[in-house]
């Protein structure tokens, strides 16, 4: 191996002609050396990917809760959506067109979800978290649990199950892939 | 031994031309990159612009109290009254069409909403909701020739409050800028 220290030594011990030709060439060296780099920098700024918009960031952030708020608030069989979970996760008393309280809001969220969120082609998992054996979950296979996907964001919102202990819960994640 | 001076001196001019020429193309090859980053950079900053006119504008349409439900004088988070729709609509319109003139109310809402265009589509429960599923609120396209629109969607709920109903609805806010 030729080290610096070895490379010097010659260098000084060497003829004036001969350590021109080096000193030269070393130069050259440098010169390809600043060329590949800068080229390198040049490649790696222009394939760099464009920053994520300001808008793109908003509609993320702004959409999961909308659409949970908004859900919740939709009439449906004489209640809202809100009132067929909490009944769902309760006595399942509220009966619509011979339908459970369980089985109308699992097809008004699907009904919703089919003429937005997949209309509008997001990747999303969204669950409705019940204290009972029953579970509404919609997911893009894209987005489904357990996927390595970047996870945009989240909207989250609580149903309270008061006098009855425990609670509901909505879950929108949109998902970039 | 003055020819092989002269051959030297040839080669040494030769060398530092070619030097100054590698210098100009990496000068060159400098300028060219820092052009188009800067292109790329003044682009981006106009898009940039362009989408926070449109936030401004999705805000001030999501906070106007004209049109939001309110209960007990308390505001709805996402929440717009269908009869205070209506009624806007029918101002608007009225007013684009020249049946009124009332160029005051149309400039107030000229100063808030510019160049932009306000859409309601109704999505759930389907019945009651207008013809096509639709309520074009304000329409402004600019008068320029060549014009885009960047565009969003807010999920919000439309309540009838005789009937006492919320509908779930998209609205669709696209805002127009003069392209080009």
């Amino acid at each position: 191996m030729f080290s610096a220290l070895q490379f010097w030594r010659l260098a000084i011990t060497m003829q004036p002609a001969k350590r021109k030709g080096q000193m030269e060439l070393m130069g050259l060296a440098l010169i390809v050396v600043i060329m590949v780099i800068a080229l390198f920098m040049a490649i790696v700024f222009l394939a760099r990917s464009p920053p994520s918009t300001v808008k793109e960031s908003f509609q993320y952030d702004q959409l999961a809760t909308n659409f949970i708020v908004a859900l919740l608030k939709t009439s449906d069989c004489d209640v809202t959506v809100e009132k067929l979970i909490q009944d769902c996760s309760l006595q399942q008393r509220i009966t619509c067109g011979g339908e459970t309280s369980c089985d109308q809001v699992k097809s008004t969220i699907q009904e919703i979800k089919n003429n937005t969120l997949d209309e509008w082609g997001l990747y999303y998992n969204l669950v409705v978290d019940m204290p009972v054996d029953f579970e509404i979950i919609f997911a893009s296979p894209e987005c489904a649990e357990g996927q390595q996907v970047n996870r945009a964001t989240e909207g989250f919102q609580p149903i309270s199950l008061y006098p009855s202990p425990g609670q509901a819960t909505v879950t929108l994640s949109l998902c970039k892939v | 031994m003055n020819k092989r001076r002269r051959k030297k001196a040839q080669a040494q001019s030769m060398e530092m031309i070619m030097i100054v020429i590698v210098v100009m193309i990496l000068i060159w090859v400098g300028i060219v990159f820092y052009s188009k980053f800067k292109t790329q950079g003044d682009t981006g900053k106009l898009r940039e612009y362009r989408e926070l006119d449109m936030l401004e504008l999705a805000a001030a349409v999501s906070s106007m109290p004209e049109l939001g439900c309110s209960f007990a004088q308390a505001k709805e988070v996402s929440c717009f009254d269908k009869y205070k729709l209506d009624v806007f609509k029918t101002q608007i319109d009225l007013v684009q069409a020249g049946t009124i003139d009332s160029p005051g109310s149309f400039n107030y809402y000229y100063d808030q909403l510019g160049n932009s265009k306000i859409l309601l589509r109704y999505v759930f429960p389907d019945d009651g909701i207008p013809e096509n599923d639709e309520l074009l609120l304000y329409d402004n396209p600019s008068t320029s020739d060549t014009q885009g629109s960047e565009s969003l969607k807010i999920p919000v709920v439309i309540h009838e409050p005789i009937e006492d109903v919320f509908s779930f609805a998209v609205l669709e806010i696209s805002y127009y800028y003069a392209a080009g």
